[in-house]
């Protein structure tokens, strides 16, 4: 167990090193002085002084890399060029706005998911199983940023029951954040919840044929006991892994949706800074997403390492 | 072969629909009625009628013309995509897995690093670097789908360069190329296939989200996300500015996914057995 985990540290700090260097690289890669071109909208040199001096743009390019490194790990991301501010501050409150939205989408998602995939995989080829797999099917293949169009078409304009975008601070009304994140959460867990799905339903099946529970069945163990009890503890090892391979593609997700329902997160700060040629809050947003990934799927494989008795001895 | 396509109902609506799509990107600037970027004057957001079949947009644009046109933009970027993944991505996988040792190692890293990244912030990250553009469309999209093919044709390597006939063409002498290209890589195809449709379906999904949030092709040109940017402006007006490129972008995924889905019962060697010949 110690050396797996040991293992699993040692990867995701290979991904996060092989993700910082190509963060690090974006500035070199812009054409010309790279600081003219970052405050070409509003020229301040006391402010291009201090960026010049926080990229260390003079010294060697590995000096930089270790150099900005360095800034990293004691939280020092620079300033934003477009106010003047330390780009830490901007983005921690956009954190915790994101990660409550990732966090619901995924649990939406698998209060969805599980009862879905448990009945589809027992009624095996049935007309239940039919509408859940070919609706898990149809719904993979629509994109996240139309199905909150959708739902912003039905919820808000036909029933004017939820608001289409914005942000309320859960501190002012706590029934007003409630309802803004609704509509975005349900519109990332639509399509991870089919995704999710499709796995427990064929994690199921193939468990449900072994033979113990034939065994089970014969000797007359309950139906839902054999369900809930057994076959669905043995399903679940794979989904959740699922769940950790798949949390890099549900975050992008999420950046889009922030996006549809103008949602105050991280992704609509890195966009918003991506179009003013803010850098720092660029690299800053983006660094703060690897860590987050990381460090969830370090998690997942500390739970499954947990969960699954193979890789315990 | 023929009735073991014809037996599966998702791999013969999976061609079917391919076909068409292929189709109308092919001949779009046959089929579109008005050239993509001509704006009729005080026709903006016209509702579909017999002139304008889905309508206008807020410049006056025929929607059906630019909704046609952007088939061929879409298709295309996700092609493009689908072939470099495949053109870097194999022959990565089949060094990786035929030679092993230190080459391995490095290809796996870099691999698992690419593969683990959100591919929005791959896109975003790139525009960062490049600037807005269908062609950083692709590149993005093309660095986060070629781990997959690298890591299916690696791992197929790994069980195929274990068999008989492999050993025996080492020990009669033959070059490692000629190895790798005459047995192990026709050994590949089958998954590969599989997998090449499945990322086309990813391309058009990933190309209609990157343009959606403004960093692909450039108006006036037309592709189908590129087309629900402005949409949460006319939720209460026009909604067919929203409806039919969302039918157009849906209904090609589910091609390409039907189409990965047959394939892949067909090309089962149990199935094949079952209903082949």
């Amino acid at each position: 167990m110690f050396k797996y985990l040991l293992k699993r540290l040692g990867f995701g700090l290979i991904t996060i090193i092989g993700i910082s260097i190509i963060i690090f690289s974006v500035i070199h890669f812009i054409p010309g002085d790279p600081i003219q071109v970052m405050f070409g909208q509003n020229p301040n040199p006391e402010l291009m002084k201090i960026a010049r001096e926080y990229y260390g743009l003079d010294k060697p390019v590995v000096t930089q890399y270790f150099l900005w490194i360095k800034k990293i790990i004691r939280g020092d991301f620079g300033i934003s060029i477009m106010n003047n501010r330390p780009v830490l501050e901007l983005i921690i409150p956009r954190i915790g706005r994101t990660l409550v939205l990732t966090f619901l989408g995924i649990l939406i998602s698998l209060i969805i998911a599980i009862p879905s995939g448990i009945i589809s995989a027992w009624r095996h080829n049935s007309w239940t199983d039919f509408t859940v797999t070919s609706g898990s099917l149809i719904l993979i293949s629509v994109p996240e940023f139309w199905i909150g169009i959708v739902f912003m078409i039905v919820f808000s304009v036909w029933l004017r029951i939820l608001p289409t975008s914005g942000y309320i601070p859960i501190n002012e009304n706590f029934f007003g954040w409630l309802k803004i994140l609704i509509l975005p959460s349900l519109t990332i867990a639509s399509v991870q919840a089919a995704q999710t799905t499709r796995m427990i339903r064929a994690n199921m099946i193939e468990v449900l044929s072994l033979d113990y529970i034939n065994l089970m069945k014969a000797s007359g163990v309950k139906n839902r006991r054999i369900l809930y009890m057994h076959a669905f503890k043995n399903s679940f090892i794979p989904v959740l892994t699922l769940i950790g391979m798949q949390f890099g593609y549900l975050m992008g997700g999420i950046v889009i949706v922030e996006r549809v329902f103008a949602y105050p997160g991280l992704g609509s700060l890195l966009m918003k800074s991506l179009n003013e040629r803010d850098y720092p809050i660029v690299q800053a947003s983006i660094m703060v997403y690897a860590f987050i990934f990381v460090i969830v799927n370090i998690i997942v494989d500390i739970i499954y390492g947990f969960l699954n008795p193979k890789i315990r001895y | 072969m023929l009735r073991a396509i014809i037996r599966n109902k998702k791999l013969f609506i999976g061609l079917i629909m391919v076909f068409i799509f292929l189709i109308i990107g092919i001949f779009a600037t046959n089929i579109m009625p008005y050239a993509y970027d001509k704006s009729f004057v005080g026709k903006s957001l016209e509702p579909p009628s017999k002139k304008f079949l889905f309508g206008t947009d807020s410049l006056g644009r025929d929607v059906f013309s630019r909704v046609i046109y952007g088939t061929r933009i879409s298709l295309l970027a996700s092609i493009c995509i689908t072939s470099i993944s495949l053109l870097i991505g194999v022959p990565i996988g089949l060094i990786s897995g035929y030679y092993g040792g230190i080459v391995d190692i490095f290809f796996m890293r870099v691999v698992d690093v690419l593969f683990s990244f959100p591919w929005v912030l791959m896109g975003l990250l790139l525009v960062a670097i490049r600037g807005p553009g269908l062609l950083t469309v692709i590149i993005a999209l093309s660095l986060i789908y070629f781990p997959q093919f690298t890591r299916l044709v690696r791992s197929s390597v790994l069980v195929i360069k274990e068999e008989d006939y492999i050993k025996a063409a080492r020990l009669s002498g033959e070059n490692n190329l000629d190895i790798i290209l005459r047995y192990i890589l026709p050994n590949c195809f089958a998954p590969l296939i599989v997998q090449t449709s499945i990322t086309m379906s990813f391309s058009i999904l990933g190309e209609a989200a990157l343009s959606y949030l403004g960093y692909g092709v450039r108006q006036p040109m037309s592709s189908w996300g590129m087309m629900l940017q402005q949409s949460t402006n006319y939720l209460w007006t026009s909604r067919n500015l929203i409806i039919f490129p969302g039918i157009f972008i849906i209904f090609a995924v589910l091609a390409f996914n039907f189409l990965g889905d047959g394939l892949n019962d067909t090309l089962d060697p149990r199935y094949m057995r079952i209903y082949g010949k």
